[in-house]
């Protein structure tokens, strides 16, 4: 066995967090609702941090360099372009069923 | 709800405030009904209180370690400043500033206001979520037009964004596009407001109560202060969660013609790009509550995805483009 090999596969972070967001319909107390559906939020987004890091990381050090030199209109067309690329990344968390349960 | 139990969390709370009441020559029992599971600054207790004149039911809050002991004297300033306006807020009941209360902690105690609290103007239906909507923009305008003498200095714009600067330098290093926004807002900041009003400080659908199509309390008195009202009007449509849904133009017509003062487009969007870099200061500190093991709320931990949804409304905003 190598060191990358698994013993058994852990369940993937989109199965658990069906099953959680499930088992958070069934729990009468809203508090722990809330926080179920908080924690299916969280397991979505798992192993999704899969971001082109090149990427990332020049826009954010360019920003940086435009913000430094006041270049205001290079720093709002590079801030709308990390922000895109950034939030793409996530998936939506159910904030309805997770602020209020 | 919380467990009700004798020997419980909530049963102390009961008991607590039954002696409290009673070294006030008011004889009580007190039922602890729940707890709320909304909002992370302050701790809320719903609570019967039964006197030989009736039942009362009534909204028990206490300060966390993030509020502090401050949030329960503005909430009772500023309670007894509406009191008998045409704003829609719980009454005042009860307050303790001191430490050396049945809960060690200052408290306050106000009337529980009947009916529910929708998390975003997205989750109320047409035609309601119009009517409610137009409601909330009289009832700021009603607050704005009361005097905010007894809340003290008023806080300026300036002020404003040197306070948001100071709290996100406590949570870390500003990500870049916050960065960016801060030096943006530096360069426009605008003029003190020529007519300080009392300003809510989080005027949204989640501190609004309503029971059917009618908004029957504002609820979350502790960030009021004097200042711009224009930063409770552009806090009011800053999407939370989700966006509102509600025709924002037209609200801030109403709500023009309702205070007789005109709305200034630029004052507008800086307050609304300030909100959302407040909105995202919050994410970020929520973020580093739980990472650094001071709160095991999951909905902390699940702040941080709703960060870049922040930040690319923030980036949308700034450009001047439509916000998704």
């Amino acid at each position: 066995m190598t060191a990358t090999q698994e013993a058994w596969p852990a369940p993937s972070p989109e199965r658990l967090a069906d099953s959680v967001a499930r088992l958070a319909d069934r729990v009468g107390e809203a508090d722990v609702r809330a926080q179920l559906h908080a924690l299916s939020g969280v397991l979505r987004n798992i192993g999704r941090e899969t971001l082109d890091g090149g990427t990332r990381g020049r826009l954010a050090a360019q920003l940086a360099d435009a913000v430094a030199a006041g270049d205001e209109r290079r720093s709002l067309a590079l801030m709308r372009d990390l922000a895109r690329l950034d939030r793409a990344a996530v998936r939506p968390v159910d904030w309805a069923a997770a602020s209020g349960g | 709800m919380a467990d009700p139990g004798p020997h419980g969390e909530a049963a102390a709370v009961g008991r607590g405030l039954a002696a409290w009441l009673r070294g006030r020559d008011v004889a009580a029992t007190v039922d602890v009904l729940g707890r709320a599971t909304v909002g992370l600054s302050q701790e809320t207790w719903f609570v019967r209180i039964t006197t030989e004149t009736g039942d009362v039911d009534a909204v028990l809050r206490l300060p966390t370690a993030a509020s502090g002991a401050r949030a329960i004297v503005t909430q009772r300033t500023a309670l007894q400043a509406v009191a008998g306006t045409g704003v829609p807020a719980p009454a005042l009941l009860w307050f303790d500033y001191g430490d050396e209360t049945p809960f060690s902690r200052p408290f306050i105690v106000m009337t529980r206001v009947t009916g529910t609290v929708p998390v975003g103007w997205h989750t109320v239906p047409e035609p309601a979520r119009t009517r409610l909507a137009e409601q909330a923009i009289d009832a700021l305008a009603a607050l704005h037009r009361l005097d905010p003498a007894a809340l003290g200095e008023p806080v300026t714009p300036a002020d404003d964004l040197r306070r948001l600067e100071r709290r996100l330098e406590r949570v870390g290093p500003a990500p870049p596009i916050v960065a960016g926004a801060l030096a943006w807002l530096a360069r426009r900041v605008p003029d003190p407001p020529r007519l300080p009003t009392i300003v809510h400080g989080d005027f949204r659908m989640g501190n609004l109560v309503v029971d059917g199509d009618r908004l029957t309390g504002v609820l979350d008195w502790e960030m009021a202060s004097p200042g711009d009202p224009l930063s409770d009007l552009a806090w009011c449509f800053i999407p939370v969660w989700e966006l509102p849904g509600v025709d924002e133009q037209k609200l801030v017509r109403r709500y023009a013609e309702e205070t007789g003062a005109a709305v200034g487009a630029e004052r507008l969007h800086w307050h609304r790009a300030l909100g959302y870099v407040r909105l995202a200061y919050y994410a970020l500190a929520g973020t580093r509550a739980f990472d650094g093991g001071r709160s095991d709320d999951l909905r902390l931990a699940a702040l941080r995805l709703q960060l870049p949804v922040t930040l690319d409304r923030l980036a949308a905003t700034l450009a001047g483009d439509p916000v998704a």
